[in-house]
């Protein structure tokens, strides 16, 4: 009898580590469109992230180097192609049960959404969906996410950083 | 008494209408010597009956009784059981415990990384954070 009740509470909890490992909302848009050509993809990996511990931050201002500190992974995911159709698929993805609204902004070219989700006081992730008429964006942070910090960083950004990102896409290319 | 009496008797006896009385005086003819062969049997199962009349209950039999169906509170098992599960399942917890990491590492195995230079990897996560932190400001001061 108790072997069996164990059972079921053994299976619950497997049920509920299975689960836990499912797909978020950027998960589900990755699958769906990471092979199709019209998007392009980002990807950075908690493995990745803990490799560029190893990098030269010397160039990198202390707002970002702190906030990249604590993230585990990044996911982005764009297109040009009918940037307001993905706008409401990525929407409709989104289970809201999961995630908190944060920021939703409209006006005529812009439908920005950020979300987040957020437990015992940590932001765990934050996801932002972006469409103007130029294109649509969804984009993924995980990890331990200051949010004002974050704001900050855009009013911070300086020169020195623009250069570093110019540098980098040189490099890249 | 005679032979014809207890013939009667046992008649009567066999069709249970005998008195107490009457059985008993069936049972002291039976426990006497004169008791024709056929009757034998009878005997035996006279004697029977006054033997298991002689049973008397053993020492303190009631109390075992009474100890043995008495209602007991099964709290103190379930408690143990309780425990024990609880136990087992403290000890199992690591196996389903995931880490957060690895979730995120799960979540994300969907995609493979984009960049092998740590670099590049880096130079995007900074791109990606500036267009986040201007979006969100954007969103926040959208008047601005």
């Amino acid at each position: 009898m108790i072997y069996k009740k164990l059972l079921v509470v053994l299976g619950l909890l497997l049920v509920g580590a299975v689960s836990q490992a499912q797909d978020d909302a950027i998960g589900k848009f990755f699958g769906k469109y990471v092979e199709d050509s019209r998007f392009s993809v980002v990807s950075v990996s908690p493995k990745m992230f803990r490799l560029l511990s190893k990098v030269s931050w010397d160039t990198i201002p202390v707002d970002i180097r702190q906030t990249v500190s604590k993230l585990q992974s990044l996911r982005i995911i764009s297109t040009e192609t009918t940037p307001y159709v993905f706008y409401k698929e990525a929407l409709a993805k989104i289970d809201m049960k999961e995630y908190e609204e944060l920021i939703t902004m409209r006006d005529k070219d812009d439908n920005i959404r950020f979300v987040i989700k957020e437990s015992g006081g940590i932001i765990h992730e934050l996801l932002m969906i972006a469409a103007d008429k130029d294109g649509f964006t969804m984009m993924s942070f995980v990890g331990d996410i200051d949010l004002d910090k974050l704001a900050r960083l855009s009013a911070s950004m300086d020169i020195k950083g623009m250069e570093n990102l110019k540098n980098a896409k040189r490099k890249n290319n | 008494m005679e032979r014809e009496q207890v013939a009667q008797l046992l008649e009567r006896y066999w069709q249970v209408e005998t008195t107490v009385e009457e059985e008993k005086m069936l049972a002291e003819y039976f426990r006497g010597t004169d008791v024709p062969s056929e009757w034998e049997p009878y005997r035996e199962i006279f004697s029977f009956y006054e033997q298991e009349h002689e049973v008397r209950p053993g020492e303190g039999l009631e109390e075992r009784i009474m100890e043995a169906v008495r209602p007991r509170p099964r709290l103190r098992g379930a408690w143990w059981s309780a425990a024990a599960v609880i136990l087992l399942l403290l000890g199992l917890e690591p196996l389903f415990r995931v880490s957060e990491e690895k979730r995120v590492e799960q979540r994300v195995a969907v995609v493979e990384d984009t960049y092998d230079d740590p670099q590049l990897a880096l130079a995007a996560v900074q791109k990606a954070l500036l267009i986040a932190s201007r979006n969100m400001n954007k969103g926040l001061h959208p008047l601005k």
